[in-house]
């Protein structure tokens, strides 16, 4: 496996991907980088609402499931695992600073325009219409609003489960919850964020 | 259409809409209870909103950061050279062969010999397993000695007299640590489920 092609990386699932770098293969570690490190950002750059400080936790988050991998247990999910790093990470964060406050057009905490230009989030796709990428960033820009003024709690679960895509049982693992409460806090997350885009829509 | 329903949605019925299915109760409500409808249709579009926000991308570089401060961990299959070859080690393998063949051919040779002489065998070695044995006896009498004069020993004894009797309590004796060892073996594997990792 050592010589495997990045197309073939492709073709592994995570467990023998994580293997090979339990076995020390660079290429392993790399693919593992490759695969998480934009769900992992986003899910960190949400949470957290600064790039810089993002970028730093999501570092943080691979060196640390990266220099552990040897103490990986195949029984779970390498997603549940590392997400609960890069949540626990966040989560320290947002209770060392509060950084809860949005800024989609930059972090409040920049010294600088340029600071305030690379901290602001960036949303929207390249290949829409100018039309369609203004309606999209327009309501883009409503609900990541509308998610930063959400408890970190429900923003955690409602970004793992309605942007990350993962099941109910996982996030209860990645967050340390029962299955009840993080459907509690998932439904209590939808219901503020109807009221918040509503209330956004008629003001 | 009526508001006056006896029951709304519960929220794992609400889920169930969302996540595509239909259960009978909950599609039958909102044919009847616009409240119910209403909260459908917006977390429909909530819940389709926030499947449009993208995946955002570190700076670039990121990889090459990440790996600059990770410790890839060599497992000895991959590493590279290793120590057999080297002429030295070689040289030592040889002289361990050396010294095996020697020794085994010594034990090979004496036990042929004996063989070939077990009178002479048996005048040596027979006074030393004598003695050693009678120390043996003495030993085990001794220690079933000293069983028998404590209190507990007669109904022990009752106890295992019979196999009818016997069978159970071992039995139960072999249970209980099974069951130990099942659950020390459970309480060593058990993830601890508030790990911070």
């Amino acid at each position: 496996m050592s010589a495997l092609a990045p197309a073939d990386w492709h073709s592994l699932s995570d467990q023998e991907v994580v293997a090979a770098a339990v076995r020390g293969q660079e290429a392993a570690y790399r693919e593992l980088v490759r695969r998480y490190q934009r769900p992992v950002y986003s899910l960190i750059l949400r949470m957290v609402r600064n790039r810089e400080l993002a970028e730093d936790l999501a570092q943080e988050t691979f060196v640390k499931v990266l220099n552990a991998i040897d103490s990986y247990r195949p029984e779970y999910k390498f997603s549940s695992w590392i997400f609960k790093i890069a949540n626990n990470a966040a989560i320290d964060q947002l209770r060392r600073r509060e950084l809860a406050t949005l800024s989609l057009d930059g972090s409040p905490h920049a010294a600088s325009s340029e600071a305030v230009e690379a901290t602001s989030l960036q949303i929207g796709d390249e290949r829409e219409s100018a039309l369609d990428e203004m309606t999209s960033r327009e309501l883009g820009a409503q609900i990541e609003r509308a998610i930063a003024q959400l408890r970190p709690e429900y923003r955690s679960c409602i970004l793992l489960r309605h942007v990350e895509g993962r099941p109910y049982e996982e996030i209860a693992e990645i967050l340390g919850l029962p299955l009840g409460t993080v459907k509690t806090y998932i439904h209590r997350a939808r219901n503020e964020l109807r009221n918040l885009l509503a209330g956004s829509h008629e003001s | 259409m009526s508001t006056q329903t006896p029951q709304h949605l519960t929220a794992d019925e609400l889920d169930a809409l969302l996540g595509g299915a239909a259960p009978e109760r909950a599609t039958s409500h909102i044919a009847t209870c616009s409240t119910c409808l209403t909260m459908v249709t917006l977390d429909q579009q909530v819940v389709a909103a926030l499947g449009t926000l993208p995946a955002l991308e570190p700076a670039p570089g990121f990889g090459d950061r990440v790996m600059a401060r990770v410790a890839v961990h060599q497992r000895p299959l991959d590493a590279a050279p290793s120590v057999a070859a080297t002429p030295r080690a070689v040289a030592a393998r040889r002289r361990a062969m050396v010294a095996g063949a020697v020794a085994g051919g010594a034990l090979v040779a004496g036990f042929a010999w004996l063989a070939a002489h077990p009178a002479e065998l048996l005048r040596v070695a027979g006074p030393v397993l004598r003695d050693n044995a009678n120390s043996l006896w003495l030993s085990v009498q001794q220690a079933a000695s000293n069983v028998t004069t404590r209190p507990w020993y007669g109904s022990a004894r009752n106890l295992l007299a019979t196999p009818a009797r016997a069978f159970p309590v071992i039995g139960a004796i072999a249970a209980a640590y099974a069951l130990a060892l099942s659950g020390l073996r459970r309480v060593m594997t058990e993830p601890v489920p508030h790990a911070r990792w």
